[in-house]
């Protein structure tokens, strides 16, 4: 089959996406190591077009304003420097080769492509590397998408009263006719109706929200089941959340492990992990970080999978301890809301590069997990053991009062 | 440094997915109305003090995510609080029926001697209104819990019952309070008491096992 154009996108998703490319770090010495000098002069290339592009970025912010369904190039014309136009132009015939050679790319320059993902795909490409990534590019379930807009949903009600609070700073999705709350319900229905058993769960709205910044409605449908069923995100959503339990669970161990010291601050101040890292994980930093770090993270997440949310939650946190310990519970909690999202906003690079330098141990987790299913499920079996007593004791009594009484000494 | 206050401790917002939580919060701590914030996704928490009685009182003032998959979370902040709000809204007879859901999850999981009160938000908006003042009243008092009609929008009741819920965290924990009017110490925070105190009992729960 051929793909679809990648040079015609939706939508921009906002005026600085040009942020994206800033000043990326050099690629990780461990998986630089096996590449070849051709590749390694364009990653210096790369680098030296986002040094650039960071100068040049003040000019670019302001010419990209609001755009939306432009699919205008946005190669910069009034670029000042010659130099970067050369380099612009560069990346994006190298984008069009990935995409267009895209099996051949998976099968042998790999390690490349994850290198260059790393440094941000460039706006106009997303859409189509995205789907790419996600293997989304070729679905059957692409066919019911009009039929599944035609049926209704038990989880219609709840999925409207959170369309207007998704991204509502946001252009495309401001006001109540507006085209981005349209496609939005439409999407979160239509996926509601093929997956019966998570059905709607809130922040999920999120991720759609991303991916119809990038791509017309069908397309981000198909993205977003490929994300439930194959990045995990079907088991945080799952109605016992049971993933974000394990997540937070192993999360903790890598605090504990690594930045022992906040650790212990955070548990003498009740400073609970869940607090703050139930949305990273429940909605990948869409909610915490601005948009165009997000989208950097989300870039190396389509590729890479949840790690890279494990990584970068660890490289917030290690940035911030020094800071951290010493506020207490309140001053903490602002912290956490007013300070860090915007820590990143003019070097997304920096934290992505931070993310790598975290130790992270698949096999480890892999065993963490482990251990906590062995965890929740002795949990479950007490807790049936209790009911069970409890009721046959208290039969005659309704549920509140039952509970009562078992919570009572 | 010296705290800013004599007692501190925790409430916390529950209701379904949309009744005006996170407004009702935005309202009381910062005065401010947004009806287009993003939803909550786990939980989230402002602080306030306010001064009752000469006492000052610090609150943390703990929002939750209203979709009931999400008491997977939210649930372990019931035990550490002191006071709930119990929040419908009152364009949604949906909302207000599942009240006793959520009564019961409070019964089940926050301390016994935790103070209620209900909230029928939105009553700026009489035209759609599905749940009369009257059921409201019915419902706080077959619950034994104060009830008010606030408006996060026209900043109607939100002071008073928050100060209400506040007050009435107060006096439940008298004893304490007394202790604190004796001025023995510059500060009492209930909510490392109550803490302490859920520690010692789960850690003795755990070793009864089961209760029969």
């Amino acid at each position: 089959h051929s793909l679809p154009c990648p040079t015609v996108p939706l939508l921009s998703p906002d005026s600085s996406c040009q942020d994206a490319m800033l000043s990326a770090p050099a690629a990780s010495p461990a998986d630089s190591e096996s590449l070849s000098p051709d590749e390694l002069e364009l990653l210096a290339k790369l680098e030296e077009q986002n040094r650039l592009l960071e100068a040049d970025s003040k000019s670019m912010r302001s010419m990209s304003g609001s755009r939306r369904n432009s699919g205008s190039s946005l190669v910069s014309s009034s670029s000042a420097s010659s130099n970067l136009s050369h380099l612009e132009e560069d990346t994006w015939i190298l984008w069009g080769r990935i995409v267009n050679e895209w099996d051949e790319w998976r099968r042998k320059k790999d390690k490349l492509l994850k290198e260059l993902i790393r440094k941000g795909i460039p706006h106009h490409f997303r859409a189509i590397v995205w789907q790419l990534l996600g293997n989304a590019t070729d679905m059957p379930v692409k066919n019911q998408y009009s039929e599944l807009l035609k049926m209704s949903s038990p989880c219609e009600k709840l999925i409207r009263r959170d369309i207007a609070r998704t991204y509502p700073e946001h252009e495309f999705f401001k006001g109540q006719d507006s085209l981005g709350q349209e496609v939005l319900f439409n999407v979160m229905k239509a996926y509601s109706l093929v997956d019966r058993e998570v059905g709607y769960c809130q922040g999920s709205a999120f991720i759609v929200g991303l991916l119809l910044m990038q791509m017309p409605e069908e397309e981000a449908f198909c993205v977003f089941v490929r994300l439930m069923q194959e990045y995990r995100l079907r088991e945080l959503f799952k109605p016992t959340m049971a993933e974000l339990g394990l997540c937070i669970y192993q999360f903790e161990y890598l605090l504990q492990e690594q930045l022992p010291e906040l650790n212990v601050h955070f548990r003498s101040q009740s400073f609970h992990t869940s607090m703050y890292a139930s949305s990273w994980f429940l909605t990948l930093f869409l909610t915490f970080l601005p948009m165009p770090v997000a989208t950097r993270i989300f870039d190396i997440f389509m590729y890479e999978g949840l790690e890279i949310i494990f990584r970068v939650g660890m490289a917030i946190l290690q940035y911030n301890q020094t800071d951290l310990i010493q506020l207490d519970m309140e001053g903490m909690s602002q912290h956490f809301q007013k300070v860090i999202p915007h820590q990143f906003d003019s070097c997304p690079d920096k934290l992505i590069l931070r993310a790598y330098q975290v130790k992270y141990n698949p096999k480890r987790m892999k065993k963490l997990e482990k251990e906590y299913t062995t965890i929740k499920n002795k949990e479950m079996e007490e807790q049936i053991e209790i009911k069970v007593c409890v009721c046959a004791r208290y039969s005659g009594f309704s549920s509140p009062l039952a509970s009562l009484l078992l919570f009572s000494e | 440094m010296a705290k800013q206050y004599d007692v501190l401790f925790r409430l916390l917002l529950l209701g379904d997915s949309g009744v005006g939580k996170t407004c009702l919060l935005c309202r009381f701590t910062d005065n401010e109305f947004h009806p287009s914030h993003i939803s909550t996704i786990g939980v989230d928490f402002k602080m306030k003090t306010l001064e009752i009685d000469g006492i000052k009182v610090r609150i943390q003032i703990w929002d939750t995510a209203g979709q009931e998959r999400y008491q997977t979370i939210t649930k372990q902040y019931y035990r550490r609080a002191q006071g709930i709000f119990l929040v419908y809204d009152i364009t949604s007879e949906r909302s207000f029926q599942h009240i006793m859901k959520w009564a019961s999850d409070v019964d089940e999981y926050a301390p016994d001697n935790i103070q209620r009160i209900l909230i029928g938000n939105k009553s700026d908006e009489e035209e759609k209104r599905q749940v009369a003042t009257g059921q409201g009243n019915k419902l706080a008092k077959d619950y034994g819990m104060d009830f008010f009609e606030t408006s996060a929008s026209t900043n109607y009741n939100i002071t008073e019952s928050f100060t209400r819920l506040a007050e009435q965290v107060l006096a439940a924990n008298k004893k304490d309070l007394d202790l604190l009017r004796a001025s023995v110490t510059d500060e009492l925070n209930l909510a490392a008491l109550e803490e302490e105190e859920g520690i010692t009992d789960g850690a003795a729960a755990s070793q009864k096992g089961c209760w029969c």
